[in-house]
């Protein structure tokens, strides 16, 4: 008893010791600074060159205040590796990139080729796997400059607009770094970004998709068209519809959405994707303000089906003719099929001929009328 | 004991002066002789043990009153606790007890006049419950048991007196329902206080920590409670109490974890209510052990864990703090155990003062001096109050102690030593016995015969 007393005052006294000895290895949490996104863009001085923006976070002591400090500094260089050793050495506090949420690829630089930074991003032990990527329209550097009046912690604007935590908008399409860098090498399914557009005043606008060619943007589709998408590829998407009835203008609000689709392989030389949409709405806005008869709603249901339907067919179809994938469908076919050595090549010949059969069934649940 | 079971008995004349010789300089030893026209008789006695109204009453009013000595003698001998010594220790021990020794002709008797210096029975008060029986144990070992016998009439509630220490002779009562306790704790119990070797037991918790291995750890395993219901509960649960005289406190066991954590308020309530009061308990016990060594760990170790505004909040309070955060969190934690030291040993009066200051500069002054960050100031006092939540003393003082050794393992190893820290507890809590019985058990009652009672 006495012999363990005096072995465990010993070792209390050794670590007391040791605590007082904290070298400068240990950095505490006022000695780092965040980064909390990365803009990617090409340097207009030579093509192998490229600016580095880092967006950090400054801590300010009172958080009631609710004053934001941001810093952005850009490097240029041709590695982000250096890059980061070149920012180190231009601030104070040791650089963190464990809160580091966004790359934004400038749209020049998205359209030649990210794979060199998004394999950065996995790679990196202190990187999050779920950051945001996104394009970046002008540049990545202009995105990450915005400053848009509602936000109250440096750059948490942007993320809170691409995660959907915050906005629920119908068109943005939320990607994370861990599945963009799956696609990017996955047999059959195509990544997909948002597209982040600096709007008047500091205004930050994401209602756009860009469709990958696996590392380098191939084409940006309009905002309808990304609505579009965004109900094909989510459940549950929360957005609205409209259409013109006898001249008078009718908008539905979504409350479930569901779409599905069937990959129907025979006859050959007519394959075809029956996509199958069920949506159930609500009555939102009308413009003539008498009651609905239930003979109406159907009239209206009808002729939402038949839009909705030529619509999606559309959309398919532009992306089909840009030799993209982003939904899946060879993704789906290879996994239905057991052929595992020809498949994917038997889907390379069916693609690009095959025809979408979309019928869309909306419902609407209530008028919204309360009398 | 009565004077027939013994064949021999003492020689008055020999054990008249062998007391005397013992006594030799005892003060307050009074020996009175009572004499009439042809008898007499003595007494002797201590006067700070025995009743005196009892001895004038019993022993020298009616030495007048009565006749002869024959029936005098006859009369002492009829108190039931009148006892003729065989052999002179006896005769000591009994007379430092509280006996007046009568020397009547050749005839040595033990008369009780015990003098008992009990005070009323005061309301618990280091285990408080809002509704419910508000009595405690004195520090009276008989009226203790009254308390319990009043609370669980069978007559299988089985009493085995014993005493332990050397000097100290103090009496213990071991209880315990024959139907329902278990026959090897028992033993077990009976073999460890014959072991007891100290000279001195002046409270129940020496008797926990010499009786209980290993003698160096930070969980009690045996219950100490102030509180007679909860000592019938788990007397009927099949635990065995074991009274100490002069302590105001009894001894459950075997006792688990789980028993720390129930409060009597639990049985009181509605059982959703007591359940929910339970969890709060265990939530409290995670707060306090591992909020100040998560906050090291976060703030040092692994900040990226936190959300993007905790980080920065904690960064931007933390920017006028001079050390590190393993520092500020063991000063900030010191601090509070003064106070909490301070508050406990301070008279009613002064401790509430001495609070308040301390409070004020702990919690106002040292954040406006940039000392100490503002979320420093929340962890503590949430540490400080959680700890607070844990029923039973002994267990919420070894929480306490529990935590620092988490913020060293913070400190050296960041969230893995933590993770680490809580994986060794387990496993150490698991390891330990309570008579054999598993600590960790959950549920002291099999789920089997599970009543309306599942732990104490």
């Amino acid at each position: 008893m006495n012999m363990l007393k005096r072995r465990l005052v010993w070792v209390l006294c050794c670590s007391m010791l040791t605590l007082t000895l904290s070298g400068c290895e240990f950095r505490d949490i006022d000695l780092r600074l965040f980064v909390v996104s990365i803009g990617v863009d090409v340097s207009e001085k030579s093509p192998d060159l490229y600016n580095f923006s880092f967006k950090i976070s400054i801590p300010s002591g009172d958080p009631k205040t609710g004053e934001e400090k941001s810093l952005l500094i850009t490097e240029e260089s041709d590695s982000i590796a250096e890059a980061i050793r070149q920012v180190k050495s231009k601030v104070d506090k040791e650089l963190d990139f464990g809160h580091c949420k966004g790359v934004m690829y400038g749209e020049a630089y998205a359209r030649r080729d990210i794979s060199k930074i998004e394999d950065w991003t996995v790679r990196r032990r202190d990187m999050q796997l779920l950051m945001y990527p996104a394009v970046a329209i002008p540049t990545a550097e202009e995105v990450l400059r915005a400053e848009p009046p509602t936000e109250r912690i440096a750059g948490n604007a942007i993320f809170l607009a691409l995660s959907e935590d915050g906005t629920e908008s119908p068109f943005i399409t939320r990607t994370y770094s861990f599945d963009l860098a799956r696609r990017m090498t996955e047999v059959g399914e195509d990544p997909v970004m948002p597209v982040v557009e600096v709007g008047e005043k500091n205004v930050l606008n994401i209602n756009k998709v860009a469709l990958m060619d696996k590392s380098k943007v191939k084409v940006i589709l309009t905002k309808d068209e990304t609505r579009l998408f965004n109900l094909l590829d989510l459940r549950n998407l929360s957005t609205n519809f409209g259409t013109r009835v006898d001249g008078e203008l009718i908008e539905v609000n979504t409350d479930r959405t569901r779409a599905s689709y069937k990959i129907v392989t025979s006859p050959k030389g007519q394959e075809a994707i029956h996509f199958r949409v069920r949506i159930q709405a609500t009555l939102e806005e009308k413009e003539d303000i008498k009651l609905l008869t239930p003979e109406e709603i159907k009239k209206i249901e009808g002729i939402y089906n038949k839009e909705l339907s030529k619509a999606i067919t559309d959309v398919l179809e532009k992306i089909r003719k840009t030799g993209r994938d982003p939904l899946g469908f060879g993704l789906r076919y290879g996994g239905t099929h057991w052929n595992n050595k020809t498949e994917m090549e038997e889907w390379a010949a069916i693609y690009p001929h095959i025809k979408f059969n979309v019928s869309v069934k909306l419902r609407i649940k209530s008028t919204g009328y309360k009398q | 004991m009565s004077s027939e079971t013994h064949k021999t008995h003492l020689n008055a004349s020999h054990a008249k002066q062998w007391l005397q010789k013992q006594l030799h300089k005892v003060g307050d030893i009074e020996e009175r002789e009572l004499k009439n026209q042809e008898d007499h008789a003595l007494l002797l006695y201590f006067k700070s043990m025995c009743d005196p109204v009892v001895v004038n009453e019993d022993l020298i009013n009616r030495f007048y009153e009565l006749n002869s000595l024959k029936i005098y003698e006859e009369f002492i001998r009829s108190f039931p606790s009148t006892i003729e010594p065989a052999e002179e220790s006896e005769l000591m021990r009994n007379m430092l007890r509280g006996c007046v020794v009568v020397f009547i002709q050749d005839r040595v008797l033990l008369f009780d006049a015990v003098l008992i210096n009990a005070g009323d029975i005061q309301p618990a008060s280091t285990e408080n419950v809002i509704q419910g029986p508000d009595d405690s144990f004195t520090e009276n070992i008989e009226v203790n048991l009254n308390l319990i016998r009043h609370r669980y009439q069978t007559a299988n509630l089985k009493s085995e007196f014993m005493t332990v220490g050397k000097i100290s002779q103090t009496r213990i009562i071991i209880l315990y329902d024959v139907t329902k306790a278990d026959e090897s704790v028992l033993e077990e119990l009976r073999k460890r206080l014959s072991e007891l070797k100290s000279d001195i037991v002046q409270s129940a918790s020496e008797i926990e920590r010499h009786t209980m291995h290993p003698q160096l750890r930070l969980f009690p395993t045996l219950m100490l409670t102030e509180r007679p219901d909860r000592t019938v509960m788990n007397i009927s649960q099949g635990k065995v109490a074991v009274l100490v005289d002069s302590t105001g406190y009894a001894i459950l066991l075997p006792a688990i974890f789980n028993d720390f954590f129930t409060a009597m308020d639990d049985k009181i309530q509605l059982p959703p209510i007591g359940w929910f009061l339970k969890g709060i308990r265990y939530i409290a016990l995670f707060v306090t052990v591992l909020m100040p060594s998560l906050y090291v760990a976060f703030t040092s170790y692994n900040p990226e864990i936190l959300k993007m505004q905790i980080t920065l909040l904690i960064a931007g309070s933390r920017a006028t703090v001079p050390y590190p955060s393993f520092f500020e969190v063991i000063f900030m934690l010191l601090a509070m155990e003064f106070l909490t030291e301070a508050s406990v040993r301070l008279p009613k009066a002064i401790g509430q003062t001495a609070c308040v200051v301390g409070g004020l500069i702990l919690g106002t002054a040292a954040t406006e001096a940039g000392l100490v960050s503002n979320i420093m100031i929340i962890l503590v006092a949430a540490v400080a109050v959680t700890n607070f939540v844990i029923p039973i003393n002994m267990m919420s003082s070894g929480i306490r102690v529990t935590k620092y050794i988490f913020i060293l393992l913070a400190t050296f190893f960041g969230l893995v030593g933590i993770v680490l820290g809580v994986v060794a507890t387990i496993m150490y809590l698991t390891s330990l016995r309570s008579f054999g019985k598993p600590y960790l058990k959950m549920f002291a009652v099999e789920w089997s015969n599970k009543g309306d009672q599942q732990s104490g």
